[in-house]
């Protein structure tokens, strides 16, 4: 258990499978009582001019809400080993028409933002300008 | 009623098998038979990975990361038919052990490959769980095991020493989660760390049933209690762990600690309650054997100084 634990412990990304629970492990600077996040805004655009905002796991469908978010960010910026195919814009686009009804999609827009995050204020803000990428079909 | 009866490290681990020995067979086996149930039922059909596109393949670090390209759908497919076989035979009871083991694998890999898009989720208490009380006697009663075994002149019967090592890893992997926010900070007197998860959650997810109610109660009391209760929940079953009465209290505690983080964050963790339940599967005042023994103890004494002052005062008197 111990060796497994402190392997898993000095990993990152988390390792699978391990005797762990979740680390929930965010730092809150003590001074200012302050800490990052990071937030992730998608703006998807349709044919008869609508603007939808869904989540990254509505927009990636059946992704779960931190892999969908986690795959975005590798495709706009963060991997450059995952290139946006033909294929994934075509399957992208197919989820994104069911969130359109009755327009088609045209493109879509992410913005990555980094957060600070103020408990002792319940407020969540944006921090310096926002990575941004899209696809436009 | 447990008693110490040997002495030593040896007869500890003795003593805390009997302690733990989930005695209550009819229980354990109804616990046997929910499990495949909510596995069918309340998760997650893992076909979903076979409509993901295999760009998105990323496997976290281990050995999932040997594997550079996502399994076939038809691979996934023959694991999930193979899992529910062995479920069946589960819920039947026959070759229980072996069964209950395969089940536990079949799900690691399983959601070893669901887990290999971005994100590992914590459910491997649940994962194990057939293992664990596979190997504790869950097929003990209600079972074609049970009923073969009858007939040979061998009942079976749970076993205490499978649990003991369920319950340390149970206590290990509470303790890696409260070590990891011990040393990002959460003790730290200033910051509201659960707070600003529940800000966040609130903001990106909607959050839990309570969070908005919660988050409109500003005592920094209440949220660096949450704090250290969350560090203490978790970190202090690696010692509760060699004291059942504690260790059962601790379960009971974390039960109402995930309650708290699913209100709070919207995060469940159902799951883990089957490998709860069992260290709770014996009659209640078997719930508490240390208590009993140092009470047990006092009593000795009590009785010991009371003949004692006896034969002082007949001394005295003659």
């Amino acid at each position: 258990l111990l060796i497994q634990g402190v392997a898993d412990y000095l990993t990152t990304p988390e390792a699978y499978p391990t005797i762990s629970m979740p680390a929930f492990d965010r730092h809150v600077n003590e001074q200012t009582g302050r800490a990052a996040g990071s937030l992730t805004i998608i703006r998807l655009k349709c044919s008869d001019g609508t603007v939808v905002r869904p989540s990254a796991s509505v927009l990636l469908r059946p992704l779960g809400i931190a892999s969908a978010g986690k795959q975005l960010s590798r495709l706009f910026g963060s991997d450059p080993d995952l290139k946006l195919t033909p294929e994934l814009s075509a399957w992208i686009k197919g989820k994104a028409a069911k969130l359109c009804k009755r327009s088609t999609p045209t493109g879509f827009t992410v913005y990555r933002y980094r957060t600070i995050v103020d408990p002792n204020k319940g407020t969540v803000k944006t921090h310096g300008r926002p990575v941004v990428g899209g696809l436009t079909w | 009623v447990v008693t110490r009866a040997e002495t030593g490290a040896a007869g500890y681990v003795d003593w805390l098998s009997a302690a733990y020995r989930p005695t209550a067979a009819r229980l354990l086996a109804l616990l046997r038979m929910a499990f495949p149930f909510t596995l069918y039922f309340w998760t997650r059909d893992p076909h979903w990975i076979t409509r993901v596109p295999a760009v998105f393949w990323l496997p976290p670090p281990g050995p999932f990361s040997w594997i550079t390209v996502m399994p076939p759908a038809w691979f996934i497919q023959v694991l999930w038919i193979v899992a529910l076989v062995a479920g069946a035979f589960v819920i039947l009871g026959w070759r229980t052990r072996t069964f209950s083991t395969m089940l536990s694998v079949l799900l690691i890999v399983i959601y070893g490959i669901a887990f290999s898009f971005g994100k590992v989720d914590h459910n491997i208490l649940f994962v194990l769980s057939p293992a664990a009380l596979g190997f504790a006697g869950w097929g003990s009663a209600w079972s074609v095991d049970s009923w073969l075994s009858r007939r040979r002149g061998y009942p079976l019967v749970p076993i205490g020493y499978p649990m003991v090592l369920w319950g340390a890893v149970i206590a290990f992997a509470m303790f890696t989660a409260s070590f990891a926010k011990l040393v990002a900070g959460w003790a730290e007197p200033g910051a509201l760390v659960t707070k600003s998860y529940a800000v966040s959650y609130l903001v990106a997810r909607n959050g839990g049933a309570l969070t908005e109610q919660l988050l409109s109660i500003h005592s920094d009391l209440m949220w660096k209690f949450f704090d250290y209760a969350t560090l203490f929940a978790e970190g202090w079953l690696i010692v509760a762990f060699f004291f059942p009465t504690a260790f059962r209290a601790g379960l009971l505690l974390l039960c109402v600690f995930h309650i708290g983080v699913y209100a709070m964050l919207g995060i469940n963790f159902w799951g883990n309650a089957f490998a709860y339940i069992g260290f709770f599967c014996l009659p209640l005042r078997a719930w508490c054997p240390d208590v009993l023994w140092l009470h047990d103890r006092l009593g000795r004494g009590r009785v010991a100084a009371a003949s004692r002052s006896t034969e002082e005062l007949s001394d005295q008197a003659s």
